[in-house]
């Protein structure tokens, strides 16, 4: 073993430098690049979750603004819809209301002119009553009885109905 | 004659015959498969290097025995 | 026909096959002594293995680099950050692959493995390891000429075979030269002293480079401090996630004969595991090495430069290997074995 060069002394001077190496080299070395790596890589993580929030964000507010847009559309289109509606209704009532106001009129028209012919007609057969009375005070002279008289005008109004 | 240096380069000679066909038939599968599939080239790379050193520790074998036999 | 004859790669290649030939006239290196266990070179009057050196050296170049790295940490980084960044979110997603949820418990070990490793493994191609130390005398059975640089000392790549009959700097047999080049500095060292080194024949010093620095997984003590750390934690986290069940894969007394001689190839191979660790590393980088040295030796110019390249490749390969390995192994052990059930 010796003419190969082994020598525990060297050997373990070998064991000794490679362990406080590592330490150091771990120290030193690989946690500051590991953690700046791991660092990195955080940061790569949320800058892209940021753009994908900031993407998903904009599609968000885009169809939130399509909404709205198609909402207010439907809006004034249910508006003009009623309105549309409500002119139609009124035009009806106003028709309607013209209709049985004309159909009023109309009905108020007839009865007046009843009751006026009513009127004339017993007015007039007042008049002829009266009339044929002065009539017939004048022809006899005198007057008759009242009891003359009311036969007198019975009979009379009876011939004038019949002429009728 | 002195043997000791006989015996010291026959073991090394022989020696390395058998890691020398093992490490060439261990590239030609591997060149061989890198040809088939050359995207999984790094994987059969690396996988070939630890195989080569795998097959010529044999040889250090008949190095190390080539050294005692002329050192000791 | 023309393209071949074209007479700019013509030139080119009578360019490179000149300079190779010239350099390996002109400058022709030594080839060291190759050895196993790290030489010991002084510093400051105490003897330290230089391969402990390499390691120091590793070391401080990663807390440097961690230094600055993490100096001012940045949101959006730049520079030095951003690499460290990169290596480290690599390898954690690797660690994530094989480890899952224990990948935050285990990334520290894993990853000072890898850097730790490649750090010394690529350190050893830096020009001055391995060539700049202490010139001494010759301890083993080969010498180089000396020649003198100004107030250093160079080894030429004048070899000498030595041959002692016992106490250092004895007589020494033969000075037959075996390369002719003077003037030829390889490799340079300092604080040569005249006394107590041998001498050629003709008076000229002979001795050996003992370099400061070494790759440190071509010393054993090092690969093997990596695989007892690395199979220590395997145990422990094993024995953390199953408790006592964890022992039940080394001793099976559930499963007959069969399972316990099963659990006995686990506990050997548990030790194989520590052997084949050290040694793999330990053996490319050595080899590594080695091959640099004689390809160095041998033609001094360009030509080492594609296995300097290799070896390049081979550090890195093997630092990942014995990371990754050891994550295998730990993924492994907190997975409880019920084959036999």
């Amino acid at each position: 073993m010796e003419a190969l060069g082994f020598n525990a002394g060297f050997l373990l001077a070998q064991i000794v430098n490679f362990v406080v190496l590592l330490v150091l080299l771990r120290m030193f070395l690989y946690r500051p690049i590991l953690n700046m790596l791991e660092q990195r890589r955080e940061r790569i993580r949320e800058s892209l979750e940021a753009a994908e929030r900031a993407r998903q964000e904009v599609v968000q507010s885009q169809k939130a603004y399509e909404d709205e847009l198609a909402k207010a559309r439907r809006e004034a289109q249910q508006i003009i819809e009623r309105a549309r509606e409500a002119a139609e209704r009124q035009k009806e009532e106003i028709l309607a209301e013209a209709r049985e106001q004309a159909r009023q009129l109309i009905a108020r028209a007839e009865e007046e002119i009843a009751y006026e012919r009513q009127q004339a007609m017993a007015q007039l057969r007042e008049e002829v009553a009266q009339l044929s009375l002065e009539i017939a005070q004048k022809v006899i002279g005198h007057a008759l009885s009242e009891a003359e008289h009311r036969q007198l005008i019975r009979q009379f109004l009876a011939e004038v109905g019949e002429s009728r | 004659m002195d043997l000791q240096f006989l015996s010291a380069g026959l073991a090394i000679g022989l020696g390395a015959i058998g890691p020398g066909i093992g490490v060439g038939l261990l590239v030609m599968g591997a060149l061989q498969a890198i040809g088939r599939n050359p995207e999984a080239a790094p994987e059969i790379r690396t996988n070939m290097i630890l195989g080569i050193a795998f097959a010529e520790a044999i040889a250090i074998y008949a190095l190390v025995v080539a050294l005692v036999l002329k050192f000791v | 026909m023309s393209r071949v004859l074209n007479p700019k790669v013509v030139a080119g290649v009578v360019l490179v096959l000149g300079a190779i030939v010239v350099g390996k006239l002109v400058a022709p290196a030594a080839l060291p002594g190759i050895q196993l266990p790290a030489e010991m070179v002084p510093i400051l009057g105490v003897r330290v293995p230089n391969t402990l050196l390499h390691t120091l050296l590793a070391d401080i170049t990663l807390l440097i680099l961690a230094f600055l790295a993490t100096r001012n940490m940045k949101e959006i980084p730049d520079g030095l950050q951003n690499f460290a960044e990169w290596v480290i979110e690599g390898f954690y997603g690797l660690t994530e692959d094989i480890a899952g949820d224990r990948a935050r418990q285990w990334f520290p070990l894993v990853m000072t493995i890898f850097l730790l490793v490649l750090v010394a493994n690529w350190w050893e191609l830096v020009p001055g390891v391995d060539s700049i130390g202490v010139v001494e005398p010759p301890h083993g059975s080969k010498g180089f000429v000396l020649a003198k640089v100004g107030p250093l000392y160079a080894l030429t790549a004048q070899g000498v075979k030595l041959e002692y009959a016992g106490e250092k700097g004895g007589e020494m047999m033969g000075g037959e030269a075996e390369k002719s080049g003077e003037g030829a500095a390889e490799e340079a060292g300092k604080e040569g002293k005249e006394e107590g080194f041998p001498t050629t024949e003709d008076g000229r010093p002979l001795g050996v480079l003992v370099p400061f620095l070494r790759a440190s997984a071509t010393d054993l003590n090092f690969t093997l401090a990596l695989a007892l750390i690395s199979m220590a934690m395997v145990q422990y986290y094993g024995i953390q996630a199953l408790g006592m069940g964890y022992f039940t894969k080394f001793i099976n007394l559930k499963g007959g004969a069969m399972g316990f001689v099963v659990g006995l190839i686990e506990t050997i191979s548990e030790f194989a595991k520590i052997i084949s660790f050290s040694f793999r590393l330990f053996g490319n980088i050595f080899a590594g090495q080695v091959l640099l040295f004689i390809m160095a030796f041998l033609l001094p110019w360009l030509v080492p430069v594609p296995f300097y390249g290799l070896e390049l490749f081979v550090g890195l390969i093997q630092a990942f290997i014995f990371a990754v390995l050891t994550l295998a192994f730990l993924a492994n052990a907190v997975v409880a074995h019920d084959d036999h059930h």
